[in-house]
């Protein structure tokens, strides 16, 4: 491919929606108001598993603050809603599977007043046995969540590759681990907020929210109400955060709102505070890993066989594809001839799991990664080494038996360079040096799980230095899950202003920013003369989810596509003005266009709009990009997953308290390549984001449930890493070259977050010469090998 | 619940004193209000708040006599950080202080609402019980504030023994000995701001001739309410300072506290990380005489 200059593309560029954000004058769903608006209040049962008999509204009936109370009878349509299996009650009728279930609403107008109201409804209920462990829920004896379905199986995900047990016969070695996950809470921001008001005359219905994907939203409330998909108009409101989580439960909000609406013909909003949003809503999915890996003297991993479970709580959300992503990813960014995978996902009364940036892969990265470290400890070489020895090529074939070909396959250049950059080799080795293993005190094997009086070693130094890599290779988009297509909408003005929007959604990543930056550097002109639209249903093509870091690829890919027609039109125009051959090329710059060739002709962007226009020529667009076909085979997990692939390379550097066994994150060098970066600015900004979640992944984030309840249901208990938990992040991209998406941008979001976790095991590894299993590695881990949770104790080991 | 929440600002101590006598309903005191503004449901069934940051003299005292110091139960952590005199003669508060919530909740939170507040995790209570903490309660009775020290006002996990018109209104800090003291307070909780600590320590004692001559020991979030260690304390004076003394002394501050399992943390991380916090600090005396 030849090099390209660009104009603006690659550059820092400050986001369009800056100003507003800094400033607080962003209008958030909650900033939303109505005449006449009704507040909608949750009700539910304190249970986790049990049938509803009855529930008793005579307390509060007739009383005038109530407006109206809106359960499951007063759905029209579909009655039961979900993203892949409709599974999920709007209104809970005949049973409860978790402690956030909804049984009903409250309208009023006075939030307040139906809150305190509804503590007065009384219910009655059989209670059934509480399923929460997620390994036993495929036991005979097990009750079942969802009676209908016969099974608490949510999805069965195999991958078989080669012959495995012929694999681990020829190896050298074989080694065993454990590793598990915990549930983690999105902790976006701002709470879930949806307005719905019904449009005069019943034209249809009109839904406002902090909502990440409007189209799914759209398609489950025509649903629900059994309406046409035009009649309800589906709008985004500014989206304080998601990070994946503001699908499914929007969509039931939304759905409730749009019930409330209907029956009191009334705006109603629904507007949840912290504890209701972190009680309701789904999280990262828990896993259970256990890995078995066969390799030879020389480093070479001959065969891997992995089982993984997913906890899926009460529904099935996301759970299918979370782990179909797993399944493709669970062997990591290496070549292995014989690989036999097993992935599944169960029900049982926990809060549900769905989707999360990551989306399947943080877990297996974890567990594949610590192994990768492990292996080499005991071939006592390096962590790269190991690495080197085994990562994917260009021409490798990965464990679905896709060759990797037509783009830069990058894994081994982001290594050298992240090695490089934090000079891996000479702090690792220096650290191994310094930190003596046998001075680790590990009070999981004591038999009081208490320091014994002949455990007070005096150690020369409480603090220790520790530093570990990760390695991973990413699908982009939406691979063989579901249908890849997105649209974009151009309309340049006569004096050479730009209206676009694009059928992905703004969830606070930049892409406004990014497709204007697509369509300035398309057309030569400054990305101040783009005036990006607000989201809306109807004004735009169905372009799928927000989702699988597919915005700058797809959406991208849409908008650029727009722009060229345009483009190629007014150039069309132009040739014909000046008369000059059809194959002359044109450059678009700096808001002029000049033919290239020996005839100095120029013209300014907005005079050649004016002409255009005058003209009669169409200077709107609508551009489309479909993902090329992609496809798998259910029963063997074999096929081209993803039409391309990224990749990324994480070191963490820490400090190791060794009383206490506080982790402080002293630096995380994150080498990417996302494909071409558009806005500089933005791409770091993913860095820095993606890093100190996943450092919030690693180190202190759990969500315990106790039969089913969360314990820690707001920002007081469930803490997350504040800026003075993470030390500096050094955000390195190397752009691979490759023939999808814009000048060959791929994928970012995802990947910054996914490495962190288990570079820092590894780091924590290289200062304490331990190696931990179970996230999170808080202190309780550290020191104790347990976690807070009772039934807990003993999760991951070595087998 | 109800809509209506009224806020009593008294502008000095006359008019508290005052306002408390004819108060004939429940009343909350606040001073920050850190705790009580994200504590809903608390400040819902308030129904009357009494802000005590609104009182001249709770506010704005820091009187120097020549045996310590008073200060107004009001002051915040940021006032209490930024005075010199206690920078100079209580090191150990002010750290403390600094590793308290954040800045944000430093620049509202008062000393006198971490004592009332009663929590095991107050991050101060430890440090005021090592310096010897005498609190004067009001409103005084015959212009006498009635005395009473940290251990004393605490009952119990957020519970204190103030009768309803009661509340703190000055802390005296006598000046620690000034010949070579030696102090370490260490907090340590999930993350290193806005964390509730899972556990702290305080120590400062004082050697002569290589022996210990004065030891005050304080560990928090280890049991239902703020008590020195005074076991361990015993077992370390007039001793000289070596690994075996230690490890004793480590193991006594294990024996002597009674750390629950809660959200925060396990019964045995406290104890484990308390004996060896213990250590730590101990051995960085021993290694500092030499």
């Amino acid at each position: 491919m030849p090099k390209k200059s660009f104009n603006i593309i690659g550059k820092p560029v400050i986001r369009e929606d800056g100003y507003e954000k800094v400033t607080g004058s962003s209008p958030f769903a909650d900033d939303i108001n109505f005449p006449g608006q009704l507040y909608g209040v949750m009700i539910r049962l304190p249970l986790a598993h049990a049938e509803i008999k009855k529930i008793d509204y005579s307390a509060i009936r007739g009383n005038k603050l109530i407006k109206a109370i809106c359960d499951t009878s007063d759905i029209p349509g579909s009655r039961k809603i979900g993203v892949v299996r409709w599974d999920q009650p709007v209104f809970c009728s005949e049973k409860i599977v978790t402690p956030g279930d909804v049984v009903a609403m409250l309208l009023g107008e006075s939030e307040q007043e139906l809150h305190t109201l509804k503590t007065r409804i009384k219910f009655s209920a059989r209670k059934l046995p509480v399923l929460t462990d997620p390994s036993q829920a495929l036991a005979s004896t097990a009750p079942l969540i969802h009676p209908e379905l016969k099974s608490n199986l949510i999805v069965h995900h195999p991958l078989r590759k080669g012959n495995v047990e012929k694999g681990f016969a020829n190896s050298d070695f074989i080694l065993e681990q454990t590793y598990t996950t915990s549930a983690v809470e999105h902790a976006y921001l701002e709470t879930e907020t949806v307005v719905a008001r019904l449009f005069p005359g019943r034209r249809g219905i009109h839904i406002i929210g902090s909502i990440q994907n409007p189209f799914t939203t759209r398609r489950l409330v025509a649903a629900v109400l059994d309406w046409p998909l035009t009649k309800v108009q589906v709008e985004q409101a500014t989206l304080g955060g998601s990070f994946g989580g503001k699908d499914d439960l929007m969509n039931i909000l939304a759905a409730r709102a749009a019930i409330g609406a209907l029956k009191t013909a009334k705006p109603v909003k629904i507007r949840y505070h912290r504890e209701e949003s972190i009680l309701e809503s789904y999280k990262r999915h828990p896993y259970r890993m256990h890995y078995k890996v066969g390799y030879n003297k020389d480093g070479r991993i001959i065969a891997m066989k992995i089982d993984i479970l997913a906890d899926g709580g009460a529904y099935a959300s996301m759970s299918p594809f979370v782990t179909w992503r797993t399944v493709v990813q669970a062997t990591g960014p290496y070549d292995i001839e014989h690989v036999w995978t097993d992935v599944r996902a169960v029900y049982t009364n926990n809060p549900y799991t769905g989707a999360m940036r990551g989306f399947g892969s943080p877990q297996p990265i974890f567990a594949q990664e610590s192994l990768m470290d492990e292996i080499a400890v005991r071939l006592n070489i390096s962590p790269p080494e190991i690495r080197r020895i085994n990562a994917l090529r260009s021409g490798s074939v990965t464990a679905t038996s896709q060759k990797l070909k037509e783009h830069d396959v990058n894994l081994i250049p982001v290594l050298q360079e992240a090695l490089k950059k934090s000079s891996f080799i000479k702090k690792w080795q220096k650290n191994l040096k310094d930190n003596p293993v046998q001075d680790w005190i590990d009070l999981s094997h004591t038999k009081t799980g208490i320091l014994h009086p002949d455990q007070f070693r005096e150690r020369k130094e409480v603090y220790r230095k520790g530093i570990g890599l990760a390695l991973s290779l990413r699908g982009c988009s939406l691979g063989a899950e579901g249908i890849d297509a997105a649209a974009a909408y151009l309309s340049v003005q006569p004096d050479g202003s730009v209206y676009l929007m694009c059928g992905l959604a703004e969830n606070g990543q930049g892409l406004r920013t990014t497709f204007s930056l697509i369509v300035a550097e398309v057309l030569g002109i400054d990305p101040d003369q783009i005036y990006y639209l607000d989201y809306q249903t109807r004004s735009i093509p169905d372009s799928g989810p927000t989702v699988a870091s597919r915005s700058t690829l797809m959406g991208g890919g849409a908008v650029k596509n727009a722009a060229e027609q345009v483009r190629e039109r007014l150039e069309n125009q132009l040739r014909k003005y000046w008369r000059i051959p059809k194959n002359t090329q044109f450059h678009f710059r700096k808001n002029k266009i000049r033919a290239r060739g020996s005839k100095p002709l120029k013209i300014s962007f907005s005079d050649l709009c004016q002409l255009a226009y005058s003209q009669g020529i169409n200077l709107a667009a609508l551009g489309w990009y479909p993902g090329p076909q992609v496809h798998w085979d259910e029963a063997t997990g074999q096929g081209p997953a993803y039409f391309t692939y990224v990749y990324g390379c994480q070191v963490a550097e820490i400090t190791l308290n060794m009383t206490t066994g506080e982790v402080y994150l002293d630096r995380v060098t994150a080498v990417h390549d996302p494909g071409k970066v558009i806005n500089l600015l933005g791409a770091q900004g993913q860095v820095y984001g993606g890093v100190t979640q996943g450092a919030g992944y690693g180190l202190w984030e759990q969500i315990n449930a106790m039969e089913g309840q969360i314990m820690e249901l707001n920002f007081d208990q469930y803490l997350i890493p504040t800026s003075k938990d993470i030390g500096e992040i050094i955000p390195v991209f190397l752009e691979g070259r490759d023939k999808y998406g814009p000048w060959g941008a791929k994928s970012l979001g995802e990947p910054t977050l996914e490495l962190t976790a288990p570079a820092i095991a590894n780091a924590i590894r290289n200062a304490s010469g331990q190696r931990f299993f179970n996230l999170p590695l808080n202190l309780e881990e550290l020191i104790l090998r347990r976690k807070l949770r009772p039934e807990d104790l003993t999760r991951g080991s070595e087998r | 619940m109800t809509d209506r929440i009224d806020i009593i600002s008294p502008v000095n101590l006359a008019q508290l004193d005052h306002i408390l006598e004819k108060l004939r309903k429940p009343a909350t005191y606040v001073a920050g209000a850190t705790d009580i503004m994200v504590q809903k449901s608390r400040w819902e069934q308030a129904g009357t708040l009494i802000d005590l940051r609104t009182v001249q003299e709770l506010v704005s005292t820091l009187e120097i006599g020549p045996e310590g110091i008073l200060i107004g139960a009001a002051l915040s952590f940021t006032d209490i950080i930024r005075y010199r005199i206690i920078q100079e003669k209580f090191p150990i508060l002010v750290e403390s202080c600094r590793q308290i919530g954040s800045v944000q909740i430093q620049n509202r939170a008062t000393l006198g609402g971490n004592i009332a507040n009663a929590s095991p995790a107050g991050d101060t209570l430890p440090v005021l019980a090592v310096l010897n903490a005498e609190l004067w309660i009001g409103p005084r009775l015959k212009d006498n504030f009635t005395k009473m020290s940290v251990d004393e006002i605490m009952t119990g996990p957020g519970k204190n023994c103030l009768q309803p018109n009661q509340y703190i209104a000055y802390i005296y800090l006598p000046f620690p000995e000034p010949t070579d003291p030696f102090w370490y307070f260490r907090k340590v909780g999930q993350r290193y701001s806005m964390a509730i600590s899972k556990l702290s320590l305080a120590v400062l004692g004082w050697k002569h001739n290589n022996h210990i001559r004065e030891i005050r020991i304080c560990a928090g979030s280890v049991s239902p309410r703020i008590k020195r260690a005074v076991l361990t304390e015993k077992l370390l004076s007039n001793q000289e300072l070596n690994s075996k003394v230690i490890e004793k002394a480590a193991t006594q501050l294990m024996k002597e506290i009674k750390p629950i399992t809660d959200i925060r943390s396990t019964h045995n991380y406290r104890k484990s990380t308390a004996g060896r916090l213990l250590q730590e600090s101990l051995s960085t005396w021993a290694r500092a005489g030499k």
